[in-house]
Protein backbone atom coordinates (compact mmCIF):
# COMPACT_ATOMS: atom_id res chain seq x y z
CA UNK A 1 0.00 0.00 0.00
CA UNK A 2 1.18 3.15 -1.05
CA UNK A 3 -0.27 6.23 0.63
CA UNK A 4 0.75 9.42 -1.26
CA UNK A 5 2.23 12.48 1.28
CA UNK A 6 -0.74 14.30 1.72
CA UNK A 7 -2.80 15.75 4.65
CA UNK A 8 -5.87 13.63 5.47
CA UNK A 9 -8.33 16.69 4.96
CA UNK A 10 -11.75 16.50 3.50
CA UNK A 11 -10.78 18.98 0.56
CA UNK A 12 -7.63 16.80 -0.18
CA UNK A 13 -9.97 14.09 -0.45
CA UNK A 14 -12.25 15.58 -2.76
CA UNK A 15 -8.88 16.80 -5.05
CA UNK A 16 -7.96 13.40 -5.31
CA UNK A 17 -11.24 11.94 -5.68
CA UNK A 18 -11.81 14.45 -9.22
CA UNK A 19 -7.91 13.27 -9.97
CA UNK A 20 -8.47 9.25 -9.63
CA UNK A 21 -11.78 9.82 -12.10
CA UNK A 22 -9.56 11.67 -14.74
CA UNK A 23 -6.94 9.32 -14.17
CA UNK A 24 -9.38 6.45 -14.74
CA UNK A 25 -10.85 8.41 -17.66
CA UNK A 26 -7.60 9.06 -19.17
CA UNK A 27 -6.37 5.44 -18.86
CA UNK A 28 -9.25 3.82 -20.71
CA UNK A 29 -8.88 6.64 -23.77
CA UNK A 30 -5.27 5.33 -23.41
CA UNK A 31 -5.89 2.05 -23.84
CA UNK A 32 -8.67 1.81 -26.47
CA UNK A 33 -5.71 4.46 -28.34
CA UNK A 34 -2.96 1.45 -27.99
CA UNK A 35 -5.40 -1.35 -29.18
CA UNK A 36 -6.40 0.76 -32.19
CA UNK A 37 -2.61 0.95 -33.47
CA UNK A 38 -1.76 -2.21 -32.38
CA UNK A 39 -4.64 -3.33 -34.91
CA UNK A 40 -3.22 -0.75 -37.78
CA UNK A 41 0.38 -1.65 -36.43
CA UNK A 42 0.11 -5.39 -37.29
CA UNK A 43 -1.79 -4.69 -40.61
CA UNK A 44 0.87 -2.92 -42.25
CA UNK A 45 3.14 -4.37 -40.73
CA UNK A 46 2.38 -7.85 -42.51
CA UNK A 47 1.51 -6.38 -45.76
CA UNK A 48 4.54 -4.57 -45.98
CA UNK A 49 6.42 -7.82 -45.21
CA UNK A 50 5.00 -9.44 -48.34
CA UNK A 51 5.64 -6.50 -50.10
CA UNK A 52 9.27 -5.63 -49.34
CA UNK A 53 9.86 -9.60 -50.90
CA UNK A 54 7.92 -8.77 -53.89
CA UNK A 55 10.18 -5.36 -54.27
CA UNK A 56 13.16 -7.06 -53.72
CA UNK A 57 12.72 -9.58 -56.32
CA UNK A 58 11.81 -6.80 -58.75
CA UNK A 59 15.00 -5.32 -58.02
CA UNK A 60 17.03 -7.97 -58.12
CA UNK A 61 15.56 -8.99 -61.70
CA UNK A 62 15.94 -5.37 -62.90
CA UNK A 63 19.79 -5.47 -61.85
CA UNK A 64 20.35 -9.20 -63.27
CA UNK A 65 19.39 -7.48 -66.77
CA UNK A 66 21.70 -4.27 -65.97
CA UNK A 67 24.29 -6.51 -65.61
CA UNK A 68 23.79 -8.20 -68.87
CA UNK A 69 23.59 -5.04 -70.33
CA UNK A 70 27.26 -4.33 -68.68
CA UNK A 71 28.65 -7.48 -70.00
CA UNK A 72 27.44 -7.24 -73.56
CA UNK A 73 29.14 -3.72 -73.76
CA UNK A 74 32.00 -2.08 -71.98
CA UNK A 75 31.18 -0.40 -68.43
CA UNK A 76 32.08 2.58 -70.28
CA UNK A 77 29.31 3.00 -72.83
CA UNK A 78 26.61 2.09 -70.25
CA UNK A 79 27.66 5.09 -67.72
CA UNK A 80 27.77 7.46 -71.09
CA UNK A 81 24.25 5.90 -71.41
CA UNK A 82 22.87 6.69 -68.15
CA UNK A 83 23.89 10.25 -68.04
CA UNK A 84 21.37 12.23 -68.82
CA UNK A 85 17.97 11.55 -67.19
CA UNK A 86 14.97 10.67 -69.30
CA UNK A 87 12.21 11.82 -66.32
CA UNK A 88 12.68 14.23 -63.28
CA UNK A 89 11.23 12.66 -59.99
CA UNK A 90 9.69 14.53 -57.56
CA UNK A 91 7.50 13.41 -53.93
CA UNK A 92 4.55 15.31 -52.41
CA UNK A 93 4.86 15.00 -48.67
CA UNK A 94 1.81 15.22 -47.02
CA UNK A 95 0.64 13.90 -43.77
CA UNK A 96 -1.69 11.23 -43.03
CA UNK A 97 -3.37 10.58 -39.55
CA UNK A 98 -3.65 7.10 -37.64
CA UNK A 99 -5.16 7.56 -34.37
CA UNK A 100 -3.55 10.86 -33.67
CA UNK A 101 -0.30 10.18 -34.93
CA UNK A 102 0.81 11.65 -37.81
CA UNK A 103 2.72 9.72 -40.47
CA UNK A 104 4.08 10.55 -44.42
CA UNK A 105 2.69 9.79 -47.16
CA UNK A 106 4.80 10.41 -50.14
CA UNK A 107 3.13 10.54 -53.51
CA UNK A 108 5.45 9.98 -56.55
CA UNK A 109 5.46 13.16 -59.43
CA UNK A 110 7.16 12.29 -62.66
CA UNK A 111 8.20 15.22 -65.39
CA UNK A 112 9.49 13.82 -68.46
CA UNK A 113 12.24 15.39 -70.12
CA UNK A 114 11.56 13.16 -73.70
CA UNK A 115 8.59 12.09 -75.25
CA UNK A 116 10.91 8.25 -75.48
CA UNK A 117 11.58 7.36 -71.68
CA UNK A 118 15.07 6.40 -73.06
CA UNK A 119 17.31 9.09 -73.62
CA UNK A 120 20.52 7.30 -75.05
CA UNK A 121 21.75 5.85 -78.42
CA UNK A 122 19.89 2.65 -79.18
CA UNK A 123 22.49 1.09 -81.55
CA UNK A 124 25.24 1.82 -79.57
CA UNK A 125 23.45 -0.17 -76.56
CA UNK A 126 22.26 -3.37 -75.99
CA UNK A 127 18.61 -4.68 -75.57
CA UNK A 128 19.21 -5.67 -71.98
CA UNK A 129 19.77 -2.01 -71.15
CA UNK A 130 16.57 -0.83 -72.54
CA UNK A 131 14.86 -3.87 -70.96
CA UNK A 132 16.22 -2.86 -67.16
CA UNK A 133 15.63 0.73 -67.55
CA UNK A 134 12.18 -0.32 -68.08
CA UNK A 135 11.93 -2.65 -64.83
CA UNK A 136 13.83 -0.18 -62.89
CA UNK A 137 10.95 2.06 -64.28
CA UNK A 138 8.21 0.11 -63.29
CA UNK A 139 9.25 -0.18 -59.55
CA UNK A 140 9.70 3.56 -58.57
CA UNK A 141 6.09 3.25 -57.49
CA UNK A 142 6.06 0.51 -55.52
CA UNK A 143 9.56 1.70 -53.79
CA UNK A 144 8.33 4.84 -52.79
CA UNK A 145 5.65 3.24 -51.30
CA UNK A 146 7.88 0.81 -49.59
CA UNK A 147 9.56 4.02 -48.04
CA UNK A 148 6.26 4.88 -46.62
CA UNK A 149 5.32 2.18 -45.36
CA UNK A 150 8.41 1.23 -43.87
CA UNK A 151 8.32 4.80 -41.90
CA UNK A 152 4.99 3.79 -40.65
CA UNK A 153 5.70 0.74 -38.78
CA UNK A 154 8.76 2.49 -37.34
CA UNK A 155 6.51 5.38 -36.23
CA UNK A 156 3.69 3.64 -35.04
CA UNK A 157 6.04 1.03 -33.11
CA UNK A 158 7.81 3.92 -31.37
CA UNK A 159 4.21 5.48 -30.60
CA UNK A 160 3.12 1.94 -29.17
CA UNK A 161 5.51 1.82 -26.85
CA UNK A 162 4.98 4.72 -25.37
CA UNK A 163 1.25 4.59 -25.40
CA UNK A 164 2.02 1.64 -23.46
CA UNK A 165 3.93 2.81 -20.97
CA UNK A 166 1.24 5.60 -20.19
CA UNK A 167 -1.23 2.96 -19.90
CA UNK A 168 0.86 0.63 -17.09
CA UNK A 169 2.21 3.54 -15.58
CA UNK A 170 -1.62 4.90 -15.24
CA UNK A 171 -2.92 1.27 -14.53
CA UNK A 172 -0.11 -0.38 -11.94
CA UNK A 173 1.07 3.00 -10.61
CA UNK A 174 -1.49 6.27 -10.50
CA UNK A 175 -4.33 4.72 -10.21
CA UNK A 176 -3.67 2.77 -7.23
CA UNK A 177 -1.70 4.76 -5.37
CA UNK A 178 -4.59 7.16 -5.33
CA UNK A 179 -7.19 5.12 -4.58
CA UNK A 180 -5.07 3.98 -1.32
CA UNK A 181 -5.01 7.82 -0.24
CA UNK A 182 -8.39 8.30 -0.84
CA UNK A 183 -9.15 5.43 1.56
CA UNK A 184 -6.35 6.40 4.05
CA UNK A 185 -7.61 9.61 4.39
CA UNK A 186 -11.41 8.61 4.76
CA UNK A 187 -10.38 6.27 7.39
CA UNK A 188 -8.38 9.19 9.39
CA UNK A 189 -11.34 11.63 8.38
CA UNK A 190 -13.22 8.98 9.90
CA UNK A 191 -11.20 8.49 13.48
CA UNK A 192 -10.93 11.67 14.02
CA UNK A 193 -14.79 12.02 13.93
CA UNK A 194 -15.32 9.16 16.57
CA UNK A 195 -12.51 10.33 18.81
CA UNK A 196 -14.21 13.61 18.77
CA UNK A 197 -17.77 12.25 19.60
CA UNK A 198 -16.26 10.21 22.44
CA UNK A 199 -14.29 13.38 23.73
CA UNK A 200 -17.27 15.37 23.56
CA UNK A 201 -19.69 12.92 25.19
CA UNK A 202 -16.73 12.19 27.95
CA UNK A 203 -17.09 16.62 28.27
CA UNK A 204 -20.98 16.10 28.78
CA UNK B 1 8.62 19.79 -53.81
CA UNK B 2 11.27 17.11 -52.43
CA UNK B 3 13.94 14.98 -53.94
CA UNK B 4 14.72 11.22 -54.44
CA UNK B 5 17.99 10.22 -53.62
CA UNK B 6 19.98 6.41 -53.79
CA UNK B 7 23.26 5.77 -52.34
CA UNK B 8 25.02 2.68 -53.31
CA UNK B 9 28.84 1.25 -53.66
CA UNK B 10 28.36 -0.69 -57.33
CA UNK B 11 27.27 1.64 -59.68
CA UNK B 12 24.08 -0.25 -60.76
CA UNK B 13 22.25 2.90 -58.86
CA UNK B 14 22.80 4.89 -61.92
CA UNK B 15 20.06 3.20 -63.63
CA UNK B 16 17.81 4.71 -61.19
CA UNK B 17 19.75 7.99 -61.73
CA UNK B 18 18.19 7.33 -65.33
CA UNK B 19 14.62 7.11 -63.68
CA UNK B 20 15.55 10.71 -62.29
CA UNK B 21 16.55 10.37 -58.70
CA UNK B 22 19.49 11.52 -57.72
CA UNK B 23 22.22 8.67 -57.24
CA UNK B 24 25.25 8.90 -55.11
CA UNK B 25 28.15 6.16 -55.64
CA UNK B 26 29.81 5.94 -52.44
CA UNK B 27 33.10 4.26 -51.37
CA UNK B 28 32.70 3.63 -47.75
CA UNK B 29 30.59 3.66 -44.66
CA UNK B 30 31.55 7.05 -43.45
CA UNK B 31 31.23 8.79 -46.85
CA UNK B 32 27.93 7.13 -46.72
CA UNK B 33 27.30 8.41 -43.15
CA UNK B 34 28.32 12.66 -44.51
CA UNK B 35 26.17 12.14 -47.58
CA UNK B 36 22.97 11.36 -45.32
CA UNK B 37 23.79 14.27 -43.15
CA UNK B 38 23.84 16.14 -45.99
CA UNK B 39 20.72 15.15 -48.04
CA UNK B 40 18.77 15.44 -44.38
CA UNK B 41 19.18 18.59 -44.41
CA UNK B 42 18.25 19.25 -48.16
CA UNK B 43 15.17 18.72 -49.43
CA UNK B 44 15.39 14.95 -49.84
CA UNK B 45 12.48 12.77 -48.59
CA UNK B 46 13.24 9.59 -49.10
CA UNK B 47 16.86 8.38 -48.92
CA UNK B 48 17.58 4.87 -50.45
CA UNK B 49 20.62 3.09 -48.97
CA UNK B 50 22.02 -0.31 -50.33
CA UNK B 51 21.97 -3.02 -47.79
CA UNK B 52 26.02 -3.60 -47.65
CA UNK B 53 25.97 0.27 -46.80
CA UNK B 54 23.15 0.62 -44.48
CA UNK B 55 23.93 -2.38 -42.05
CA UNK B 56 27.83 -0.92 -41.33
CA UNK B 57 25.82 2.57 -40.46
CA UNK B 58 22.66 1.73 -37.99
CA UNK B 59 23.18 5.15 -35.75
CA UNK B 60 22.94 7.40 -39.41
CA UNK B 61 19.62 5.84 -39.40
CA UNK B 62 18.23 5.68 -36.06
CA UNK B 63 18.85 9.31 -36.05
CA UNK B 64 16.25 9.76 -38.49
CA UNK B 65 13.65 7.58 -37.22
CA UNK B 66 11.36 9.24 -35.53
CA UNK B 67 10.71 12.44 -37.74
CA UNK B 68 8.49 11.94 -41.01
CA UNK B 69 11.52 12.78 -43.39
CA UNK B 70 13.60 11.53 -44.81
CA UNK B 71 12.79 7.87 -44.92
CA UNK B 72 15.58 5.62 -45.04
CA UNK B 73 15.03 2.32 -46.65
CA UNK B 74 17.45 -0.22 -47.62
CA UNK B 75 17.01 -1.65 -50.92
CA UNK B 76 19.06 -5.06 -51.73
CA UNK B 77 22.89 -4.91 -53.48
CA UNK B 78 23.49 -5.84 -57.14
CA UNK B 79 24.69 -9.06 -55.77
CA UNK B 80 22.96 -9.40 -52.62
CA UNK B 81 24.30 -12.22 -49.55
CA UNK B 82 22.42 -14.77 -48.21
CA UNK B 83 21.00 -14.76 -44.67
CA UNK B 84 18.20 -12.28 -43.23
CA UNK B 85 18.13 -9.04 -44.43
CA UNK B 86 18.78 -5.52 -42.71
CA UNK B 87 14.86 -4.52 -43.49
CA UNK B 88 13.75 -7.69 -41.98
CA UNK B 89 15.70 -7.37 -39.05
CA UNK B 90 14.34 -3.87 -38.62
CA UNK B 91 10.61 -4.91 -39.26
CA UNK B 92 10.90 -7.71 -36.73
CA UNK B 93 12.80 -5.25 -33.84
CA UNK B 94 10.08 -3.09 -34.61
CA UNK B 95 7.00 -5.46 -33.96
CA UNK B 96 9.30 -7.07 -30.68
CA UNK B 97 9.13 -2.79 -29.91
CA UNK B 98 5.36 -2.88 -30.38
CA UNK B 99 3.58 -6.19 -29.31
CA UNK B 100 6.18 -7.44 -26.88
CA UNK B 101 7.59 -10.00 -28.30
CA UNK B 102 8.42 -10.93 -32.10
CA UNK B 103 5.39 -12.81 -33.82
CA UNK B 104 6.49 -12.78 -37.22
CA UNK B 105 8.96 -15.25 -37.09
CA UNK B 106 7.54 -17.81 -39.04
CA UNK B 107 6.15 -15.82 -41.96
CA UNK B 108 10.13 -14.36 -42.68
CA UNK B 109 11.34 -17.56 -42.88
CA UNK B 110 9.19 -18.78 -45.38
Amino acid sequence: MAVLDVNPTRMELNKLKDRLLTARRGHKLLKDKRDGLMRKFLETAKKTAQFRIKVEKDILNANLHFEMARAQTSKQVVGSALLIPSQELTVKVSASNIMGVSTPSFSLKRKFNSSENISYALSQNSIYLDESINLYENILSDLVKLAEQEKTISILADEIEQTRRKVNALEHMLIPNYQDTIRFIALKLDENERSNIARLSRAK
Amino acid sequence: MHRIAIIGIDDNIKAFAMCGMDAFVVEDEAQAQKLIDRLASQKFAIIFVTESIIKKIPNAISKYKHSATPAITSIPDLFPKKGQSFASKILSINVKKATGSDIFINDSED
